[in-house]
């Protein structure tokens, strides 16, 4: 039987896969933002007053800031007027105790995401502190955590219950003034996670957040912050998906991480946010700031980003390394489709002695995206020995994309020793016609070989992460080539 | 009256060029004007400018130069490679009675200053190459322009010896500024060599802003030198803006030696098939020197090749800055582009800031750089010691050897002669056992 042309255009068209609004009554701020908003933001959560002077002092710094235009990105104006600033799932007086009492749309909406919580977390292992807009509905595994001695919980919470680490913490790594949109996530965060690992502890199991953006215009502004006591060791793992919408959403999250003595934090994500249709229509603004500080001795911290969705990618995962023989790491597959942008890469600024950073970064332009890879190695004065080893590579698929490179290299000691290479290559006809004499079909065969090239980033990922992110280029890439 | 409105915000540094501008005998015409008020709007480049992150032209712009002026005494040696054509500037003025053209009819050179007061008509299209909206230092110089030489190859010239420039300063107490200008046309399948030298062994600060223009015919190439070895007072910026059409080759070899603060803005613009731009460099800052080059190539047009080899040594409070970018366009298929910036780092004092960057819109394309920061070989120091050089020796032979890398592939052997003397000199050890 012949396929009808509806069918095929259906096939053509393959439409995100993750777009559904699910119909849950928010309990919603009006748009705009001034220090009302601040405040009644502040005032929902019950939160001390340092935190709320500390909001109102990033609001202030951010009035007084440009907007950057510096990446080679086109952004069209945001409105920050547009916004509403707070949205939360219907109010309850209890909140949810275990997941029977958690509104069964909420888990429906993981269902059909492929993610049910009942069910695979625990399979898998992994303890998933859902963030559904903007408030934290259902965390599962506290007890196993508690038992040893994990903080695993949402923002809202570790500010009720841990405020002395809170006040002690936050913004010590990405100051309120840092850059225009650490600013403004200072100022309005509403919620986000929070992963303190005592003294001496391997966190016994892989911690993991599936953010999710719901309400319409309700930009998110997630606040991360992990801290890694003195010897201990943590993963975490934070994957995205978003519903489909036609306006262009603000997302400017902000992770932080503290590793202290001996160390080490390895935090993996996989974004694929809805990154507009193929007209480059829609799709979420992603401007997002992370960064770790290898404060103590020996500590290790290292990145892993699969950056696949997103209409606008600006993002530069970093590591400070202050304390000596510290360890930094950035590994990163970008990949741009349609009108896609990224701006990404990462910044090592190397402070300690014999601090390493290795830098590996993997760029894939299909349709008119655009890829640009920015990073920056700094070697202070009093980095004796330091090292860095940088790799970025682009591939191209098709004459109307794009990839840039913008390495920043800043030594100033004489003993540091570091190393870029970058290349810029497309997927060779020998390498194409060779699958295809194997009898591997085009589009296999280009998926082959776009995995092949991300392998060095894939194999630093968790498992589970590791395939999901091969799956996700291969959806990402379809009628990319051919 | 003048060539923009004088503006309440210009900067003390502006209202001196534009006081040196009023004065100037080209104030009148309005090419200069244009290229004034140009200047004027943007002022100086400051760090706030992403080209000039890592350059700060503060101590340039807080002194104040006397313009020069033609005829100045000079009573020194000149120096020259034999089998030259020597081309003589004092202060940034050509010097016939001190110069050798060649005699070929083939080669036409021309002195842009006698070309503004002979034929103003013809003056004020020498600078074709559209620059002056690009850098506020080339409008600076098309404004203040000293003199120039304009060489212009006929189809199929070619040179039996170099075109050998040599800018000087005279014998002066006064901190000059000169803003030479050299324009270089050739015909079709024509040949040249041509060699920019700047030395000056006094000791007066002196500001030198000279700006080169290239344009190369279909098949013809240019075997081009830059040197820069003023004394380690003065201040140095020259660009070079090179256009270039289908199989034609431009060859560089850039040398940073001298200034207090150097930058070199070379931007070469293939714009035929099978055009390519070879850029060789090598950067050299020690004491409190600052150089800075950068490096822009545009490859517009399909089966172009760009190659870029740039090597920098920093001691003591030296400071060197690579920028190399390569710009492919969205038509550009089957380029190649590889660039190299290879970097030592002497002393921990001295700084290095390099940034290899690639802007490309084409999937078919071969583009690659690489990047290195690093020191001598502890082994190869160990070697040379346990052959009886002393420390210092032997770093200055392993330097060297990292230099002359560079060196050899200049075209003339009594320039890679010269080159060589000057960088043992800069690197502080005089090597008899090699000699």
């Amino acid at each position: 039987m012949s396929t009808t042309p509806h069918d095929l255009e259906e096939l053509v068209t393959q439409k995100y896969r993750h777009g559904f609004v699910t119909d849950i009554e928010s309990d919603t701020l009006a748009p705009g933002l001034d220090e009302n908003v601040i405040r009644h933001i502040s005032r929902i959560k019950k939160e001390p007053d340092f935190l709320l002077q500390w909001r109102l002092n990033a609001y202030r710094h951010w009035l007084t800031m440009p907007t950057p235009n510096w990446a080679h990105l086109k952004i069209a104006p945001i409105d920050y007027q547009a916004i509403s600033y707070y949205s939360a799932p219907k109010a309850r007086t209890d909140a949810p105790k275990s997941l029977d009492e958690v509104d069964p749309k909420l888990l429906e909406t993981y269902d059909k995401l492929g993610i049910p919580l009942h069910e695979r977390a625990r399979l898998a292992g992994v303890a998933v502190d859902a963030v559904f807009d903007s408030v934290s509905v259902a965390t599962t595994f506290k007890d196993r955590l508690a038992k040893a001695g994990v903080v695993f919980c949402s923002f809202s919470d570790a500010v009720q219950h841990h405020p002395e680490l809170i006040e002690r913490y936050l913004g010590s790594v990405v100051p309120h003034g840092d850059n225009y949109f650490a600013a403004l996530n200072s100022a309005v965060f509403t919620d986000g996670s929070f992963v303190y690992i005592p003294k001496g502890v391997r966190c016994p199991m892989e911690l993991s957040t599936y953010f999710r953006i719901n309400a319409a215009n309700t930009g998110q502004f997630e606040r991360t912050l992990i801290i890694a006591d003195e010897g201990s060791t943590v993963s975490y793992l934070e994957g995205c998906t978003a519903p489909m919408r036609d306006e262009n959403q603000l997302h400017a999250a902000v992770v932080e991480l503290v590793a202290l003595k001996d160390a080490n934090i390895k935090y993996s994500t996989v974004q694929n946010w809805y990154p507009g249709d193929e007209n480059g229509l829609g799709g979420i603004y992603n401007f997002v700031t992370k960064r770790g500080d290898c404060r103590g001795a020996n500590s290790k911290i290292s990145w892993t980003q699969v950056e696949t969705g997103s209409a606008i990618t600006w993002k530069y995962p970093s590591c400070i390394l202050t304390g000596d023989n510290s360890v930094g790491e950035f590994y990163s597959v970008a990949l741009t489709n349609h009108y896609q942008q990224a701006d990404t890469g990462t910044k090592m600024i190397h402070i300690g002695r014999n601090t390493k950073s290795t830098i590996v970064s993997k760029g894939i332009s299909a349709g008119h995206g655009q890829n640009c890879y920015r990073g920056l190695v700094k070697i202070l004065p009093g980095a004796e020995g330091a090292r860095n080893y940088t790799q970025c590579d682009s591939l191209l698929m098709g004459d109307r994309c794009g990839a840039h490179t913008f390495p920043y290299i800043e030594v100033k000691n004489s003993t540091a020793s570091v190393e870029h290479e970058a290349s810029t290559s497309k997927i060779s006809d020998d390498q194409l016609f060779y699958c295809r004499s194997r009898g591997i079909s085009q589009e296999d065969a280009v998926s082959m070989i776009v995995n092949g090239f991300c392998k060095a980033v894939f194999k630093e990922l968790p498992m589970e992460f590791a395939v999901e992110a091969q799956n996700l280029l291969s959806v990402s890439l379809e009628g990319a080539v051919g | 009256m003048s060539a923009a409105p004088h503006s309440l915000s210009e900067s003390a540094s502006v209202m001196r060029m534009r006081a040196a501008f009023e004065q100037h005998n080209g104030a009148n015409i309005p090419l200069r004007q244009a290229a004034f008020a140009t200047f004027s709007r943007a002022g100086f480049p400051t760090p706030r400018d992403e080209q000039w992150k890592y350059t700060n032209l503060r101590r340039l712009e807080s002194r104040e130069f006397t313009v020069s002026h033609p005829d100045a005494p000079y009573t020194s040696v000149i120096f020259k490679p034999a089998n030259v054509y020597p081309l003589v500037f004092i202060d940034g003025y050509y010097r016939p009675e001190l110069s050798t053209p060649p005699t070929s009819s083939a080669v036409k050179i021309t002195s842009l200053l006698s070309l503004q007061q002979s034929d103003p008509q013809q003056f004020a299209t020498f600078s074709d190459i559209q620059t002056d909206q690009s850098s506020s230092m080339t409008a600076l110089n098309t404004a203040l322009m000293t003199d120039g030489i304009m060489i212009e190859a006929a189809d199929n010239a070619t040179l039996d010896q170099p075109i050998f420039l040599t800018f000087l300063w005279s014998d002066t107490e006064l901190n000059l500024m000169a803003h030479p200008r050299i324009v270089i046309r050739t015909g079709k399948h024509a040949h040249l060599t041509v060699i920019q030298h700047y030395l000056d062994t006094g000791s007066t600060s002196h500001f030198n802003n000279s700006v080169t223009t290239v344009q190369l015919a279909a098949g013809s190439k240019l075997e081009h030198c830059l040197i820069q070895n003023e004394n380690n007072h003065s201040f140095h910026v020259s660009q070079i803006h090179a256009e270039l059409a289908q199989d034609s080759t431009l060859t560089n070899h850039h040398f940073n030696f001298g200034a207090a603060l150097a930058r070199t803005d070379i931007n070469a613009l293939l714009k035929g098939p099978e055009a390519k731009a070879i850029l060789n460099g090598l950067q050299f800052a020690t004491g409190h020197q600052h150089h800075d080059t950068h490096l822009q190539v545009e490859h517009c047009v399909p089966h172009t090749q760009s190659h870029e080899d740039y090597r920098g040594i920093a001691d003591q409070r030296g400071r060197i800055v690579f920028n190399g970018k390569v710009k492919v366009h969205e038509k550009a298929a089957k380029t190649d582009a590889q660039q190299s910036s290879r970097n030592l780092l002497l002393s921990s004092t001295a700084e290095i800031d390099a940034k290899p960057e690639l802007e490309i819109y084409n999937d078919d394309v071969k583009c690659a750089h690489g990047a290195t920061i690093g020191q001598l070989d502890a082994n190869a120091l160990f070697y040379l010691r346990s052959r009886g050089l002393d420390e210092q020796q032997a770093r200055a032979l392993l330097t060297h050897a990292f230099a002359n890398h560079i060196i050899t592939q200049v075209p003339v052997p009594e320039m890679r002669q010269q080159l060589t003397e000057t960088s043992h000199v800069r690197f502080g050890a005089q090597l008899e056992y090699m000699a």
